[in-house]
């Protein structure tokens, strides 16, 4: 069954920020199983946590402040947290890669795109400066960057956005890693270069058997490119499912909101219905489930102001954390990390009319 | 002739901005940010202005304010004209023109309390007699927009990104303005706030009869929100239209290619995309003849005599002598001659006066 074997498995990841004001839990007891040839979706709003989970796979998390406190991080088999730092760099770049949202901060601008690939690939793979430079150039051209022997030799600034960030690509795919984190790679690019960049996912993740973990703000591109969603809430999934599931049948509050105030192509409310108040201060989460004065629902009961909702598994692969979901009470706890959420694509598209 | 009701409350014609950069010697060149645009807004109304980033379009917004010189045109504001006054009339219209701002971290001054900044615009133009009259206003302002009239005490760092936008409106706001310009005025906040500045700004227009010109990359946002939309591309508009004849009846190639590459939050409908190969040019150094011509999708069918692709409508195919070949991203294309030889005019469509476009290959009236 390596369909369903997970490459990536989190579990109980506790990421905290220790600062000045105090204690800030960026991530707190997050669990989940990322399935090979998967696209992952991590959904949530700023200062959620979903970019420090990602950070917290490829222990890049800045330290001080920073430190994963408790938690497990499964590569293929291998405790990525037992790891040394010197065999933790053998891992990034060869089986984990990570690009960004902004491309010209992760590009040196000292150095030619075509150098810093190449360093890239020579840090793990003994070869000649020819081969990797060959290498380099085939990669290029694989991201779909137009003359790749001449932007091989040019530095960032000569590049636009969109040929930044399918530099970027390049660079995380040059050792062919298994799995790429990206994290919101389409945010600061125009909706045309978006559609490129995301087309480019789809085709690399079917040709090279990728599995692809996408954190991200924006549903409409979850949509469109996601297998299984996690959508996350003030360091907490709050839901995960498979995206035809999730998109249907919301269950939690929160992602039922975020789908209500979505603007939607076509469908011409004169107003948006809203999430009223703010995202918390994460040095002051509200008690007992941190959603409990956004909710329409929640915000009188005294349960969901006193006691939090751990994640439960409600439908077959599909999880909330909600006391007033219906079935909640009698659901099992399941354990997300257990296994990857299958994904069944629906059985026939419609017709775009 | 479909006659509009009103008097539009602003008048843009053959707006130009362009800024010089560092060329050769004795060889000046400029980027056409702002390349003869054209509009109009009724009182009351909303008018968005789309496109992709270095299209123009917050050049636009901040030339018929007058915070950008303008290299020329005409600007009406109401019976004004703009680029005419001297700087001492322009003072006192100002009240009636505000900007609110995109980055609502960037745009209010860290050092001032919410109350000074919201306050400010009061003070300048003379509108409260007292201080207490001030405070008392800026309360009333900070309350309608969703705030308490107790956090003008406080600084900006305070708040949240949603919160500070909010600011930035009670700020535009204050002198009771008639013309507000929204320039991306969500594009920085989450998507559960989204929806509440939009529709805090919807009410506001309802409640004050303001006018808007909303400009924004986002197409599903503009939906929502506009009356009419114009979507620009290198610094000229390239179609212009009421909101539901243009996003049920896009005309312009560029317009059909932003509404096919806007995301669908629907996993039940995956698309193909219209995709577009490469990217925006640069300003300095426009293609000739139709600036969208490397790009465009649509000059490239008419020219190889083909069927439309999914969504799009046919064109008929050129006779051989009307292509040409033109060279994009290293690759010879044939396309339309008239789109590289003539830079296409920019007029209504036969069955519909008030729907714009510039396109060769489109009919125009």
């Amino acid at each position: 069954m390596s369909e369903n074997a997970a490459i990536l498995t989190v579990r109980g990841l506790q990421t905290h920020f220790f600062t000045m004001d105090g204690v800030v839990k960026a991530v707190d007891g997050v669990s989940f199983a990322v399935g090979r040839r998967q696209t992952f979706a991590l959904v949530g709003e700023s200062g959620c946590g979903k970019s420090v989970t990602a950070l917290s796979i490829m222990r890049l998390v800045p330290h001080p402040p920073g430190r994963i406190v408790a938690g497990e991080v499964l590569l293929d088999g291998t405790s990525l947290l037992a790891l040394r730092e010197r065999q933790m760099r053998q891992v990034r770049g060869a089986k984990v890669s990570m690009i960004f949202q902004e491309p010209m901060t992760s590009l040196n601008p000292v150095y030619t795109v075509g150098n810093q690939i190449v360093e890239a690939i020579r840090l793990h793979q003994r070869l000649p400066g020819r081969r990797a430079r060959d290498q380099a150039v085939a990669v290029l051209s694989q991201v779909g960057i137009p003359d790749p022997a001449q932007r091989y030799k040019e530095y960032p600034h000569q590049l636009s956005g969109g040929m930044r960030q399918r530099a970027m690509i390049a660079m995380a795919l040059s050792c062919d890693p298994d799995l790429l984190i990206a994290d919101e790679p389409t945010t600061a690019l125009d909706v045309t270069i978006e559609a490129q960049i995301l087309d480019l996912l789809k085709r690399l993740k079917a040709e090279r058997g990728l599995t692809i973990m996408l954190i991200t703000h924006d549903l409409a591109v979850v949509a469109e490119t996601a297998d299984v969603v996690a959508v996350m809430y003030a360091s907490k999934l709050v839901e995960l499912a498979d995206v035809q599931a999730l998109f249907q049948r919301p269950l939690h509050p929160y992602t039922q909101g975020l789908f209500r105030s979505l603007p939607r192509l076509g469908q011409k409310k004169r107003r948006l219905e809203t999430i009223p108040g703010s995202v918390p201060n994460p040095l002051a989460f509200p008690a007992g489930c941190k959603f409990h004065p956004r909710c329409l629902i929640g915000a009188g009961l005294e349960r969901c102001q006193t006691a939090e909702p751990p994640l439960r598994l409600l439908q077959p692969n599909h999880y909330a954390a909600c006391w007033e979901c219906p079935g909640y009470a009698e659901a099992p706890a399941g354990d997300p990390a257990a296994a990857p959420i299958p994904y069944h694509p629906p059985e026939q598209n419609e017709p775009a009319d | 002739m479909n006659q509009q009701t009103e008097k539009p409350l602003l008048v843009v014609r053959d707006l130009r901005t362009y800024f010089p950069v560092r060329g050769r010697l004795f060889h000046k060149q400029f980027v056409r940010a702002v390349d003869g645009v054209s509009l109009a807004i009724p009182p009351g109304k909303t008018l968005a202005l789309v496109g992709e980033s270095g299209s123009g379009k917050t050049t636009v917004g901040r030339s018929i304010l007058r915070l950008i010189p303008a290299t020329g045109g005409q600007v009406f504001f109401g019976d004004y004209e703009l680029f005419m006054l001297p700087p001492s009339a322009i003072r006192p219209l100002r009240r009636y023109m505000q900007m609110i701002f995109q980055d609502p971290f960037g745009s209010l001054n860290p050092r001032m309390t919410v109350g000074g900044i919201v306050g400010e615009p009061l003070k300048v133009h003379g509108l409260c007699a007292t201080r207490q009259e001030r405070r008392e206003r800026v309360g009333r302002l900070l309350e309608r927009v969703g705030l308490e009239a107790a956090h003008a005490r406080r600084y900006p760092h305070e708040f949240s990104g949603g919160q500070r936008q909010r600011i930035g409106i009670a700020r535009a706001l204050a002198s009771e303005p008639s013309f507000i310009v929204c320039d991306e005025p969500v594009s920085a906040l989450d998507v559960s706030i989204q929806a509440q500045i939009l529709n805090l700004l919807k009410d506001l227009q309802e409640e004050f009869r303001l006018t808007y010109l909303f400009i924004a990359h986002n197409l599903a946002v503009v939906e929502h929100f506009a009356d009419a939309v114009a979507v620009m591309y290198l610094g000229k508009i390239v179609e212009l239209a009421e909101r539901d004849e243009l996003y049920a009846n896009p005309l312009h190639p560029y317009t059909e290619a932003l509404l096919s590459s806007v995301p669908v939050p629907d996993p039940a409908r995956r698309r193909s995309r219209v995709q577009l190969e490469g990217e925006t040019p640069s300003p300095i150094n426009p293609p000739p003849g139709c600036p969208f011509h490397p790009r465009c999708p649509l000059t490239r069918q008419a020219a190889a005599g083909q069927p439309a692709p999914q969504g799009g409508r046919a064109v008929p195919p050129l006779p051989p002598g009307e292509v040409c070949r033109v060279n994009v991203l290293g690759r010879s294309v044939a396309v339309a001659r008239r789109c590289v030889a003539e830079a296409p005019a920019f007029l209504p469509t036969p069955g519909n006066p008030r729907h714009y476009h510039a396109c060769h290959l489109r009919p125009q009236a």
